[in-house]
């Protein structure tokens, strides 16, 4: 994957006015995402993983607003583009997936009827022909009974299904980078299994790319090639999803992994980290995660550390990335 | 066991509805029994709809029960007036998932911790504010939280407080429902270690109901597997995950995310969705979605002893045609 990648966020931020002044949500935040690329975004609840989903595709609403920094998909910067032509590449080129499918579907519309106005109104196709490609599109995206499902309201399947339907209206119209912002964590154990496999099985027979937003490392280690972690609004550590797992540079990192109860493992005390996620409104002077990091000292009270790259493809904001390993231990 | 401190016998809950205008009857818990030893920890472990949550509010009594019998230290909780329950419900406590909606917003900590210290009459006036700063102590708070509201705490200490509220009266045994599922992974790792360290200083039993295994494993030293209404499934922990007999526990482990990218692997990933029991038909209930159902599974089947503390409901594997779980499966 040498090629451009098909997503460089560059510079992005995004900042929230509140009554108690103004919440940096994002500032300055780096992303890419390859050709057929899964890329996992993880972090905690506030780390901003859906603020940067919302701001691509620019749909941060007031008191929210992109205040800098270039969004280039296929080279284009999407924050510079006509609201008119951002239309176009919202659901035809990138098209989102959430948690909850069943509040982003239409209550009162016909799955099959919905699928039928994307291919008529997009791609003028016929009743005939949308309603075959309709079929189809659900049989694809591994629902049992696409019959059923076409002539069925949302209320009438159950989560799996649902999101199912969702995932097969999103790529209606063959988009090349899918947004999926927490698509298992509604879902019951044998469910999330099944459309993370679906998604990797899409990226496949689709050659689609996937932004894949997250606070399960687990569901990551599951499918994703690249992982970016985020923190209080930054991306702490960035790569190769086999390095951050096997050799993580950044001590939130390092804390995350090891906080996770595992099946194969048995500890008689999980690794917790201790503290909380700050206020973003009042950040810690220098490295955000220096209140909570077992590296810290005084440099990391004072001075912020940028992204550094450790490897060709890992990049790290701590001042320590290279001792980490060790002092984890 | 004769030093069980909880034993549900039977216990049914049917709730009558109606589904596209039919008549139907959702047997939400269908003839669960089991105990509690003083001291353990038993995790009921389902998906939605598998009635773990429901069997939790029958043994307290906040769902009335449609048949079955709950004991608590021998006396029974079922069946008696709601005003002779009150010096149960001092030693029976429990917790839940959301910490948020849990909590009263407009009450202070310190308020929210003392009224079941009152209303049992524990302790009044300055004893029972002294109490207060203990339960804050216990789980890791400090005395001044106690005049924090709710919206000014973290999930974290959100749900700390919920947990010194429910040993604010020295409860015996205390009712865990997903009381991790809405936090963070870092305050998760927080609050099942204080769960931990609270178990050994005060002599603690918990039921603790989640949907996640890994908590299981953490936690539990029993574990009990519900599907749709039923136990499917009991063993000790470390067994459960070691030799899982019943094919939907199987299904169940393997959906478990990887660890790591290093260990993905193909597995045979359980197909279709969690049955409903509505109007369940008599056989196994999982039938539908297991690789080894055959026509003997529509019978009706019982929880049955298969090894020493190791219960499970399988025709298929009292007839040998549901194979040896393979050990690589689960190794780490």
């Amino acid at each position: 994957m040498t090629a451009e990648p098909l997503l460089q966020v560059r510079g992005l931020a995004t900042w929230f006015e509140t009554p108690r002044g103004i919440a940096k949500v994002l500032d300055g935040l780096d992303l890419d995402v390859g050709r057929g690329e899964i890329v996992g975004l993880v972090g905690e609840s506030g780390s901003g993983k859906s603020v940067t989903a919302y701001s691509v595709v620019r749909l941060v609403r007031p008191p929210g607003s992109v205040v800098a920094g270039r969004v280039l998909f296929e080279g284009r910067d999407l924050l510079s583009l006509p609201e008119g032509q951002m239309r176009h590449v919202r659901g035809k080129e990138i098209s989102m997936i959430f948690q909850d499918p069943r509040g982003y579907l239409d209550p009162v519309a016909r799955v099959g009827n919905v699928l039928n106005e994307i291919y008529r109104t997009h791609e003028q196709a016929s009743r005939k022909e949308a309603k075959a490609r309709a079929l189809e599109l659900l049989r694809a995206v591994g629902l049992p009974a696409p019959e059923r499902v076409y002539r069925a309201y949302p209320h009438e399947l159950s989560g799996g299904m649902a999101q199912r339907a969702m995932i097969a209206l999103a790529l209606a119209c063959s988009p090349k980078l899918l947004i999926a912002d927490e698509p298992t964590t509604a879902l019951d154990v044998t469910i999330q299994i099944q459309i993370v496999r679906l998604l990797a099985e899409l990226r496949t027979q689709l050659d689609l790319s996937i932004l894949l937003i997250t606070h399960n490392l687990s569901v990551v280690a599951e499918v994703c090639d690249r992982v970016a972690v985020m923190y209080a609004g930054e991306v702490v550590e960035n790569g190769a999803a086999r390095e951050i797992f096997e050799s993580p540079r950044h001590p939130y990192t390092v804390g995350l992994l090891r906080a996770r109860p595992r099946i194969g493992t048995v500890e008689e005390k999980l690794a917790d980290i201790p503290g909380r996620v700050p206020d973003l409104l009042e950040l810690p002077a220098g490295c955000r995660f220096h209140p909570r990091c077992f590296l810290a000292d005084d440099r990391c009270r004072h001075e912020a550390p940028g992204l550094r790259p450790l490897m060709p493809d890992h990049v790290s904001r701590c001042h320590y990335a290279e001792r980490v390993q060790e002092d984890a231990a | 066991m004769s030093d069980a401190i909880l034993q549900v016998d039977d216990l049914v809950k049917e709730y009558r509805v109606r589904v596209g205008g039919r008549r139907a009857v959702l047997h939400a818990v269908d003839g669960v029994s089991f105990e509690i030893a003083r001291g353990e920890t038993v995790a009921l472990v389902g998906e939605s709809g598998s009635g773990k949550s429901t069997t939790a509010l029958c043994i307290l009594r906040l769902e009335e029960p449609t048949r079955g019998r709950v004991r608590f230290d021998g006396e029974e909780v079922t069946g008696r007036s709601a005003a002779s329950l009150r010096p149960l419900r001092r030693r029976v406590q429990i917790v839940f998932q959301d910490p948020t909606e849990s909590l009263n917003p407009r009450r202070s900590v310190g308020d929210t911790l003392r009224e079941p210290i009152e209303w049992h009459h524990l302790a009044e006036g300055a004893a029972a504010r002294a109490r207060v700063g203990e339960l804050l102590e216990l789980v890791g708070l400090q005395p001044g939280h106690a005049r924090r509201y709710p919206h000014q705490l973290s999930g974290g200490q959100r749900q700390r407080v919920c947990i010194a509220r429910a040993l604010a009266t020295n409860p015996s045994l205390v009712l865990l429902d997903e009381p991790t599922s809405a936090l963070d992974v870092s305050v998760q790792a927080q609050i099942l270690n204080l769960l931990n360290e609270l178990q050994r200083e005060i002599d603690l039993t918990y039921l603790f109901i989640t949907h996640d295994l890994g908590v299981v494993r953490h936690l539990a030293d029993r574990v009990l597997v519900m599907y749709a209404g039923q136990i499917v499934e009991a063993a000790p922990t470390a067994t459960l995950f070691e030799r899982p007999l019943h094919p939907y526990t199987r299904a169940l482990l393997d959906s478990v995310p990887v660890d790591s990218p290093s260990e993905r692997r193909l597995r045979a990933v359980p197909k279709g969705e969690p049955y409903s029991p509505l109007d369940p038909a008599p056989g196994c209930r999982f039938a539908g979605r297991c690789p080894w159902a055959a026509e003997e599974c529509e019978a009706p089947v019982e929880l049955a002893p298969a090894a020493d503390g190791h219960l499970v409901r399988c025709t298929g594997w009292f007839s040998r045609r549901v194979p040896e779980p393979r050990r690589e499966a689960i190794a780490s």
